[in-house]
Formats: structure tokens, C-alpha cells, sequence
């Protein structure tokens, strides 16, 4: 018998459908949106609340080796939660659908043990290429098309769904020299420079048409002057899509070396000037963090900051990992900055559906933060009365400074949080309620403070199912792992076999994720 | 077939699964022992388990690993997978020898054993260091205060061999990579609460110099598994309280051998252990007094319930490499035996019903 | 009625975890209320009247009686009021607490006062292990207060230690104040092997025998004036300094394997 559920009276906002809070029925049959339903069928009663799809978080840190390792690291502070509770909580606040921003190779078998036991949401993740023998092995001999094979083969073996980029060959210059490469340097011992690993892997994702563009953590992040790299490769991409991850940490200027300052307002321009690239925010908030990053470079830059104690971990044939606890505070000038530039992005974002939402979770906050993220946006005196806050030098030159009147609405939210994201992953069913979509559906309570509207949806249906009411999860569901499925020339298993026998520890088929390995464990 | 058996009586699997049920359910604080010679699907469901009883849930690694955990929750650490140390100039084995092939002689590798006591390093080593047993944490110091450029007083150092740590400490900073290789799983006359902090400070302490990393050595066929396992379902790699407040985190406090030796538990569920093999005397004598469920491919003299289970050897499942590296374990020969998963699933759907 | 007396009436056949056995909270509550408190036996959860007969009320003066070594956390997290254990007292016993006072009359078990932030902390006989340590994971122990101990403790005494002043009358097991970051720690005998390792800052005064770790190195022999001003304290809460009322001290700067900022003042008679 085929489940049905009507919710009936809600004021839906689904940006895909241009739907801006009319009042509408979402007829639910089987775990999936259809046009109607039998009159008899179940209701449930949305008068007076808002109808969302449930959010997708297109940048988050949730699972794999270094996600364990900070767990591990903080038994004191608890920063990172446990699997479980990393999909009760998401689900709790109304998200649906998570993705794991960097998965190695090596830790894919990992990453896929723990998605396994994360209960509730859908969820898969991108894998870490770039600064791996496999690529650089392959950029050496010059081919482009073999590029595309190895990322063909990585998404594959690695059950991922999409491909991470980095720090392009940064991240295997700091490890082999701690060595710093600009954009047209070549790394040490090679001819190969980060411009053409970039381009080569973005062409290469656009090659195999995997569903969401390359999603790239541009070099320098964190570092004085910063912006200039971003901008510059930008400039290096000549026009072919791609993600860039946690922008705010991008987009500094001042001297190297010193104290950076925001340059939001160009980057926001530069996200105006070309469609072809997207970001997620990466806002920094205000409290306890954990940073966890596959550039290692900043893991030890945070370690010498703050004296904290620190992973620091390398991975044969790819780059590595540090971990280090943080906390962001208000009187901290840089941090007082860090947050002012990632509320410049957002509010002076050209274009909702190419600027969206996240906190880097643990690295600029947990997600458990994004409802006071959605309140600073929403609401203009709250935003003042916490900009009144922070260090005041941390403000100056930013937009915030100039009174930024802005305040997103419930359908600009929609699409940050929800149209967006689906849409920049080519999640065809996720991020609208129109017919076909997956069933998953947040319906908020409006309250004057936005903050606890979003905290608490007041249910939470995943798949067609009621799994979240009023802050308590009231069924324990489990969603799927998504993966692309590119194709690629088996010859390239060749190539990439010789470079295992000549400096791996392991043979090609232990890198390879079973069937059998993804899915609900129990 | 080896058959499950109850007070020593062979049993259906089912019938023996009820009665280890009944037994645990009956008891005020039970606690799930062993996860060490499992596959990762056997470990997570015993968390199941340890989950729905309200039990402790411990490892062996709470007793011989637990210098490590605590200097990796001070300090954090500087790790690599194994693969790596093919980059090594320089291997320190420090009172142990290596499990990777990349640590065995070749050219460009320079090769130290320091030797603690009896517990010496590979015999093929290039040069050796000899300390007394108590030697040991202040010559870690020594290097570490070397490798920070700091001096160390002749009047301090008693006995200890100066000049050769001075030396080992400019190595140690001055090389292009290296690794220094410990036992994580020390032997109990071998264990002190130090010593894991003070080599992941040195290694820290070179490290800002030059590249090195530290290397433990495990025990078992998945300790790094479990505590892998037990981290990401839990928060806490061992000694694990599921009270009512959740999970809650008492390395010492709820560790088997302490809690066995105070008689804070009164019935034991085995899971892949040998559990006399890394307990004390005392403790394995109350163990054999309190109401136990054994799981396990031999039976168990004494246990009120034996579930018989296929051999680590002969299950097919995921593990753990003893650098972090998860890995598809593939056994030649398949057992008649069901998994220790597949028997702990069933034990936990007793508990349920 | 200006005491709450809990007299353990039925012996707990495992661990029993009290942390709500706080005299701060009994200020407010009623006999009934007090014995309603929940506790964990094990994995159940019982009413803090089921082990013990609970007499008087609001009041924050508490006094424990019966054979409570296996009740665990009593007065943990305590902010004030009085706390009398007048036996051996089960682990974590006063851990955390910030304010009020706590006297075991008897032993102390282990991580007795760990990451203790306040108030005063009185053991007559014995402490086992990690006294006024350092939970797993955090960068800080002790971070306020005064603790004694008039027998002996076990290992990893004051632990991180970041402010505040434990004073032991007898001896001390292995790493003694490992990795302080501030504060003081007075043993009266003899210090284990190790103490004082990874020492930031902080002062360790060692009565009796001691080995010295090679990363200590020798300054001088004096008498600092701050001792006594300590030790006057020491004595105005009842702690007998002993011989070290009289002699000098050799000071050792270190651990010089570390940031190297903190001493040990080895006592000499002459």
C-alpha cells in the first residue's frame, strides 16, 4: 500500500517554481511530491506555517579520517558530533540532504563506513584531487584525456559525487617543501603548475558531465591578500564552471605576511561579472570551532596561531590533513573581520542562486549556527545590534560599515539554503516541491526572532515520512548515499597501477569501494 | 560444527542467543568487552548492543593504549600512512621494531634503535642507543630539549648518555624526513603514562624543523578499527558509559580492569577478545565470577553462554590498517559459522523484543 | 534544621553515580525532594532515597555517612555550602566543583577535585590517583581554589594545573604536576618519579626526596619570601608545613623541554 500525505493550507516558498508563499497543498505519495491525491489520504495541517524543501548543504565536514580525528582530539568541547547525531541534528534543523566537502582517495572505504551510520539525511561527498601522484602522473605525460580518466576512475572507485580540488598542488608542494607555489609555478621535482591542474580538472569534470562542477578551495585561504589568487583564478578558468568553496576565506587583502582586511566587495563583483562560477559563503561565527582542512598549510598556520594542539597527518600518493580546534571571537579583530566579510558576500550578493549558504561546518562554525546566520540576514536590527559588538577595526572598509540595508526574504532564503545548492549539484529531486521532487519538507513556525523559527521547524518530513516534530526526532529513517557515475577508459587502471607499484603500499583494487560498502548498515 | 552452548550444554543458536539476552538484561551494570579481533561491522554492532543494554563499553586498548589516547587528547598528532615513509631518511625505533616494509634497510635510509631495557629495536639497525628502563622518559626530554636549542645540565643528566641524545636531536631536526616508530600497545611492565606525550612533543618539537612523524604499533588484528568505530558512533574511542544522559567518556574510570577489579560489573559480554590476555590476575579471577556471554570461534571454559561465531580469520568484512587506512578484509576460506555481527544483530533484536 | 545528613542505608552493588548530592542544591529542596533526586545503580535509575535515609532540608551544610566508596561524584560540580563525607569517599568526588567546602574524612579515590575551579577541598586520610587533575582532552586541571591532603596522593597530583594551591602533607606518586601551566603544588614527602614534566609555569615545593627530571636545571639556593607568605596561608587552613617552616630551598628552573618557565623549590635544611 503506498503511503500518502497531504499537506494542506502551508504558505510554500519554492523558488524553482517562482512559488513565493502562496498558499498551496503538497500532495506526498510514496516519497515524492505528485499533482494530487484521493481525498480520503491522509492530511497534514500547514495553516499558518511555512512550507520549505528540506535545506541541502552543499560544504560540509561530516565524515571520513579527519572528521573522526577531531572527534577523537576534543573529548573535552565535543565541537564535531558523533555520526548519528550528525544527521538527527542536521534533520532537526530542517536539512536534508549533506555533503562531506573532502574525502581522499585512501579514505573513501572510511568516509562511505560512516555515512553508512549517519541516519536520516541523504548524503555522499566529493573527492580530494590535485595534489595526488595520480594527476600529477597523468598532467606530466601531457594528456588532458588522461586527466579525465583518473577523475573518472576516482569518482568510481571512491563512490564520491563530485571531485574536490584543494589548494591545487599546493597541498603536495607544502608536504614535499613546505613550498608555497603561485598559480604559475611549478611544483618541486615536476613540470606541472596549480593553473594547469585547475584547468585540467575543470575541464575534466565538465568532459564527464558529473552533476556539480568542480568545487575548488582556491590556494592561500586565510592568508593577507589572498583575494588576489582568487581573482586570479577566476581570471584562470577561463569561463569553465566551477564551485568555489567557502569564499570568505578568500577574499582578504592587505600586505602578505600581515593583517588581512576584506575584500568581499570585489569578489562579490567578480561573482557578478562571471555565471559560470558559484560559491558557498563559508560565514565564520562567533564561538567555539573546530578547523579541519585538507591544506594542510593552514592546520599548521592555526597551530602556531593559537598554540592549540593540532593534527597533522600525511597520506601516501595524496596530500594530507590538519585539525585544529579554534574559537572565533567578537573582540578578535581578524575574526571581527572574518565575519564581516562573509556578511558582505551574502548581502551584497549579485545573484541568490550562485552564493549560498554555509559555515564550512566545523571550520567557521558548526551548522548548528545557521539559524542565527539566516536571522543576521534576515533582520537588520539584530544584524546592527551585533555588529555594535564586534572589534571595530575589524569593520572598517567592509560594506557593513556603509549600513547595508538588506534583509533576505523567506524566498531569498529559499534559495540559499534549498533551490540553490540542489541546483548548483544537478540534484534534479532535491531543493523544490514540484512534482517528481524527493518528499523532503521543512515546515517552520513564523516567530518574530528568526533564529528560533529555523532552529526548530515544526515537522520535518524526509522522503514522505514524519521524521522530525518540535526539536525530537519521531522516526529514525535512512537516506541514500548519492554518487555520480562518470565514465571513464579502463586503460587509465594501467597508468594508475604503475604509480601504485612504484610508491604505494596498497594495490588498485584496495581503493575501490564495493557495491556492498554503501547503504544503511543496518 | 562447533555448536553454541548454555551452562556448557550445546544450544541452538537462537535459544542461546534468548538465554545471553535474559542474562543481560538481568544485570545492573553489564559491560561488552573485546571489539579487538573483530570486523568493523561486528564492532558497530556491538555498540548496537552495548547501546540498547545501558552498558560500558571497553577495549583492551583502554589499558595498553592509553598513554596514547591521552598524549593524542592533550597534544593532538603528526601522523602519516605507511606509504609515506618511503620518503624516510631517517628511522628512530624507539624500543620496537616496524610493521611497514618502507622502515627495512635500504639505501638512504639511516636506521636507529634506541633500546629500552630488554625491549630492543631491529637488530639490524645502524646504531644503537641503550637506556635503562629509567632512563627512558628523561632522555625523551633531553631530545626534546636539545631539538628546541636548549641546553641540558651535566649535574642533571646523572648517567644519561648526553652527548649521543645530542646528537640523535640534531639528526632527528636536521633530516629531510623522518619517523620514529613506538609501541602503542606496550606490554603492562612497559606501560607508563608519559611516555606517548612525550614522543608525540618531541616528534611536534622536530617536526617544526624538518618532517617527522610518529608511528605506533598496534596489537591485534583491529584496534584501530574499534576505536575508529566506537569515535564516530559514540564520540569516544574506549571506556565508553552509555548512562542516561548518553554516552559518557571515563578513560581509568570505566575501563575492564578497574571496573572488574572493584566489582562494578556484575556480567560480561565478550566480543573478540582474549580477554585473559590483557587483564590482570585479580581482574581475570573476578571475570571468571561474574555471569559472562561468550562470543568467539573457541569455546569459552566457564561462560554461562557460548555463541559460536566464525573466526576473525574466516569473516569477510572491513578493518582497519594499523596507520588508519580502512581496508576490505577478504578472508581465503568462509566459515559455516555466522559472523559476529550477524549474532550480536540477533542478540540485539532479543534485547529489543 | 541547619544540616542535611544522608546515611547510606542499603550498599550499592555497583558503581552509584550522585553528582546531585550537592549541598548548594539541598539549600533549596525538602527532605522529600532530596530523596527524589535521581541517581544511576548501574543502568538503572533510582531515587537518591532508596540508598540513603535523608534527613533534614534546605540547608547547605551536608553530611555523609555509611560506607560510600563506590558512590561516585559526590558534591561534583558544587558552588557552595558544605559537603562532610565522614568516610572514604568514591572517584570523581568534588570534581569540578567551583565554590563552598569539602571535606573527606576518610580517603579520597581517584580524580578526586579534577578540574576543580573554586573552593576549598579537605582530604584527612589518603588520595588516589590524579588529584585535582586535568579532564581528558582539556588544556587546563586545576583552575581555582585550595586543596589538601594530609596523608598521601597518588600519580599525576595537580595535573595542568592552572591557578590555585594544593598542598599535600605526605608523598606524591609519579608526575607530579606534569604539564602545570600555573599555580602551586607543596608536597611535604617525598615526589615520584617525573615530577614536574612538561612544567610551563608554576612553582612545585618539594619537601622530601625527589629525582630530578635532566630537563631541570639548578639556579640557586635561597629562601623566597612568597613561601612563607604561602606557607602562613597554609597554616591559617590547617595545613602543617612541617620542617619547611625552617631551612631553604634549591630552585630548579624548568621543564626545559617545554616552554620552561616554571621551578621546582627543592627543600634543604640548612
Amino acid at each position: 500500500m503506498s503511503e500518502r500525505l497531504r499537506i494542506t493550507g502551508g504558505r510554500v516558498y519554492d523558488p524553482r517554481h517562482a512559488i513565493d508563499g502562496a498558499i498551496r497543498d503538497i500532495c506526498i505519495e510514496d516519497g515524492r511530491v505528485v499533482a494530487a491525491l484521493p481525498g480520503d489520504a491522509p492530511t497534514l495541517d500547514a495553516a499558518g506555517l511555512v512550507v520549505m524543501p528540506g535545506a541541502v548543504d552543499i560544504h560540509s565536514h561530516v565524515a571520513g579520517p579527519k572528521v573522526n580525528l577531531a572527534r577523537r582530539l576534543e573529548p573535552e568541547r565535543r565541537t564535531v558530533p558523533t555520526v548519528p547525531d550528525t544527521g538527527r541534528l542536521y534533520t532537526l534543523l530542517g536539512y536534508t540532504t549533506v555533503f562531506d566537502a573532502a574525502v581522499p582517495l585512501l579514505g573513501a572505504r572510511h568516509a562511505h563506513l560512516e555515512l553508512q551510520d549517519t541516519p536520516l539525511v541523504d548524503k555522499g561527498f566529493y573527492v580530494l584531487l590535485g595534489n595526488d601522484e595520480f594527476v600529477l602522473a597523468a598532467l606530466e605525460d601531457g594528456s588532458d584525456d588522461a586527466v579525465r580518466d583518473v577523475l573518472g576512475w576516482a569518482v568510481r572507485a571512491s563512490r564520491a559525487y563530485g571531485v574536490k580540488v584543494v589548494n591545487p598542488g599546493g597541498g603536495a608542494a607544502w608536504k614535499a617543501a613546505r613550498g608555497t607555489p603561485g598559480l604559475d609555478d611549478a611544483l618541486p621535482g615536476r613540470r606541472v603548475t596549480p593553473r594547469r591542474i585547475l584547468t585540467a580538472l575543470a575541464r575534466a569534470a565538465d568532459a564527464l558531465a558529473l552533476p556539480h562542477p568542480m568545487h575548488l578551495h582556491c590556494s592561500n585561504l586565510g592568508l593577507a591578500g589572498n583575494a588576489t589568487t582568487t581573482l586570479d583564478t577566476i581570471a584562470a578558468l577561463e569561463g569553465r564552471r566551477v564551485h568555489l568553496a567557502h569564499l570568505q576565506f578568500h577574499v582578504y587583502g592587505g600586505e602578505p605576511g600581515g593583517r588581512p582586511t576584506s575584500r568581499a566587495r570585489e569578489l562579490s563583483a567578480a561573482l557578478a561579472a562571471h555565471a559560470n562560477v558559484s560559491a558557498d559563503v563559508g560565514q565564520v561565527m562567533f564561538g567555539p570551532a573546530t578547523t579541519m582542512t585538507a591544506d594542510a598549510r593552514v592546520g599548521e598556520m592555526l597551530h602556531d596561531l593559537t598554540g592549540r594542539k593540532w593534527v597533522d597527518a600525511d597520506l601516501e600518493l595524496e596530500g594530507g590533513c590538519g585539525v585544529v580546534p579554534y574559537e572565533y571571537r567578537e573582540r578578535n579583530v581578524v575574526h571581527a573581520m572574518q565575519w564581516a566579510a562573509g556578511l558582505e558576500l551574502l548581502l551584497l550578493s549579485p545573484d541568490p542562486w550562485r552564493l549560498v549558504l554555509s559555515t564550512d561546518h566545523p571550520n567557521g562554525g558548526t551548522f548548528l549556527s545557521y539559524p542565527r546566520l539566516l536571522r543576521l540576514l534576515m533582520d537588520r536590527a539584530y544584524r546592527d545590534e551585533q555588529i555594535a559588538r564586534v572589534h571595530p577595526q575589524g569593520l572598517e572598509g567592509t560594506a557593513l560599515r556603509d549600513g547595508l540595508a538588506r534583509e533576505y526574504s523567506l524566498y531569498e532564503v529559499a534559495i540559499v539554503t534549498r533551490a540553490a545548492p540542489a541546483r548548483l549539484l544537478g540534484l534534479e529531486h532535491k531543493g523544490h516541491l514540484g512534482v517528481g521532487a524527493d518528499a523532503d519538507v521543512a515546515l517552520y513556525a513564523p516567530d518574530a526572532n528568526l533564529e528560533t523559527m529555523f532552529t526548530t521547524p515544526r515537522h520535518v518530513l524526509k522522503a514522505g515520512r514524519r521524521v522530525a516534530e518540535d526539536g525530537a526526532i519521531r522516526e529514525e529513517t535512512w537516506g541514500r548515499t548519492l554518487q555520480a557515475t562518470p565514465p571513464f577508459d579502463p586503460a587509465v587502471e594501467r597508468a594508475l597501477g604503475r604509480v601504485l607499484a612504484e610508491a604505494g603500499s596498497l594495490s588498485l583494487e584496495d581503493y575501490v569501494v564495493g557495491a556492498d560498502e554503501i547503504g544503511a548498515a543496518r | 560444527m562447533r555448536r553454541s552452548t548454555v551452562d556448557g550444554q550445546p544450544s541452538e543458536l537462537d535459544a542461546a542467543v534468548a538465554v545471553a539476552a535474559g542474562l543481560l538484561r538481568a544485570a545492573r551494570q553489564p559491560l561488552v568487552y573485546g571489539l579487538l579481533d573483530s570486523t568493523v561491522e561486528a564492532q558497530r554492532a556491538a555498540v548496537a548492543v552495548a547501546r540498547r543494554l545501558g552498558a560500558i563499553l571497553d577495549t583492551p586498548a583502554s589499558a595498553s593504549h592509553a598513554g596514547s589516547f591521552r598524549a593524542f587528547e592533550r597534544l593532538g598528532a603528526a601522523l602519516a600512512s605507511r606509504g609515506e615513509y618511503r620518503h624516510a631518511e631517517l628511522a628512530v625505533f624507539w624500543a620496537c621494531g616496524s610493521d611497514a616494509s618502507e622502515l627495512a634497510p635500504r639505501p638512504g635510509l639511516a636506521r636507529v634503535s634506541v633500546d629500552v631495557g630488554s625491549a630492543r629495536g631491529p637488530a639490524d639497525a645502524d646504531t644503537r642507543l641503550a637506556l635503562e628502563p629509567d632512563q627512558e622518559i628523561p632522555a625523551l626530554l633531553a631530545l626534546r630539549a636539545f631539538a628546541r636549542g636548549r641546553r641540558v645540565d651535566a649535574a642533571q643528566a646523572g648517567s644519561l648518555p648526553v652527548e649521543a641524545l645530542r646528537s640523535l636531536a640534531r639528526r632527528l631536526v636536521s633530516c629531510g624526513y623522518g619517523v620514529v616508530v613506538c609501541d602503542a600497545d606496550p606490554a603492562p611492565a612497559r606501560r607508563d603514562a608519559c611516555r606517548a606525550d612525550a614522543l608525540t612533543a618531541l616528534v611536534r618539537e622536530c617536526h617544526r624543523k624538518s618532517r617527522v612523524r610518529l608511528s605506533g604499533l598496534r596489537r591485534g588484528s583491529n584496534p584501530v578499527g574499534a576505536e575508529n568505530v566506537l569515535t564516530w558512533l559514540t564520540g569516544f574511542p574506549a571506556s565508553v558509559r552509555f548512562g542516561a544522559d548518553g554516552p559518557r567518556y571515563g578513560p581509568g574510570e570505566f575501563a575492564a580492569e578497574t571496573l572488574l577489579q572493584r566489582g562494578d560489573v556484575d556480567a560480561v559480554l565478550l566480543v573478540g577478545v582474549e580477554p585473559e590476555a590483557h587483564l590482570s590476575n585479580e581482574a581475570a579471577a573476578q571475570l571468571a565470577r561474574v555471569p559472562c556471554v561468550a562470543l568467539g570461534a573457541v569455546e569459552r571454559e566457564g561462560a554461562r553462554v557460548f555463541l559460536a561465531t566464525s573466526a576473525f580469520g574466516a569473516t569477510a568484512g572491513r578493518v582497519f590498517r594499523g596507520d588508519g587506512v580502512a581496508l576490505r578484509h577478504a578472508p581465503p576460506q568462509s566459515s559455516d559459522h555466522p559472523s559476529e555481527a550477524t549474532v550480536l544483530a540477533r542478540l540485539a533484536e532479543a534485547l529489543a523484543s | 534544621m541547619s544540616e542535611v545528613r544522608l546515611t547510606l542505608r542499603q550498599a550499592p552493588s555497583v558503581a552509584l553515580e550522585a553528582p546531585c548530592v550537592r549541598p548548594d542544591a539541598f539549600a533549596t529542596l525538602s527532605e522529600a525532594a532530596i530523596a527524589r533526586l535521581p541517581v544511576e545503580h548501574g543502568r538503572e535509575v533510582v531515587a537518591l532515597g532508596e540508598f540513603f535515609d535523608v534527613r533534614g532540608e534546605h540547608a547547605d551544610q551536608v553530611r555523609v555517612e555509611g560506607d560510600v566508596r563506590r558512590v561516585k561524584r559526590l558534591g561534583a560540580g558544587m558552588i557552595g555550602g558544605s559537603l562532610i563525607v565522614a568516610g572514604s569517599a568514591g572517584r570523581h568526588t568534588g570534581a569540578g566543583m567551583s565554590g563552598g567546602s569539602l571535606v573527606v574524612e576518610g580517603d579520597a579515590d581517584d580524580w578526586t577535585g579534577l578540574g576543580m575551579r573554586g573552593g576549598r577541598l579537605v582530604v584527612h586520610g589518603n588520595a588516589a590517583a590524579a588529584f585535582c587533575g586535568a579532564a581528558p582532552g582539556s588544556s587546563r586541571g586545576m583552575t581555582g581554589g585550595l586543596a589538601f591532603v594530609r596523608g598521601s596522593v597518588g600519580v599525576r597530583v595537580g595535573e595542568r594545573l592552572r591557578r590555585g594551591v594544593i598542598a599535600v602533607g605526605g608523598s606524591a606518586g609519579a608526575y607530579a604536576g606534569a604539564h602545570m601551566v600555573a599555580g602551586t603544588l607543596v608536597v611535604r614527602g617525598a615526589l615520584g618519579p617525573g615530577a614536574g614534566i612538561g612544567l610551563k609555569r608554576g612553582s612545585i615545593v618539594a619537601g622530601g626526596a625527589l629525582e630530578l627530571l635532566p630537563t631541570f636545571r639548578y639556579a640557586c639556593r635561597y629562601r623566597p619570601g612568597y613561601v612563607d607568605l604561602l606557607f602562613a596561608s597554609l597554616e591559617r587552613h590547617g595545613f602543617d608545613v612541617g620542617a619547611m617552616a625552617a631551612g631553604a630551598f634549591d630552585r630548579f628552573g624548568g621543564d626545559h623541554a617545554d616552554l620552561g618557565r616554571g621551578e621546582i623549590l627543592k627543600w634543604t635544611a640548612s
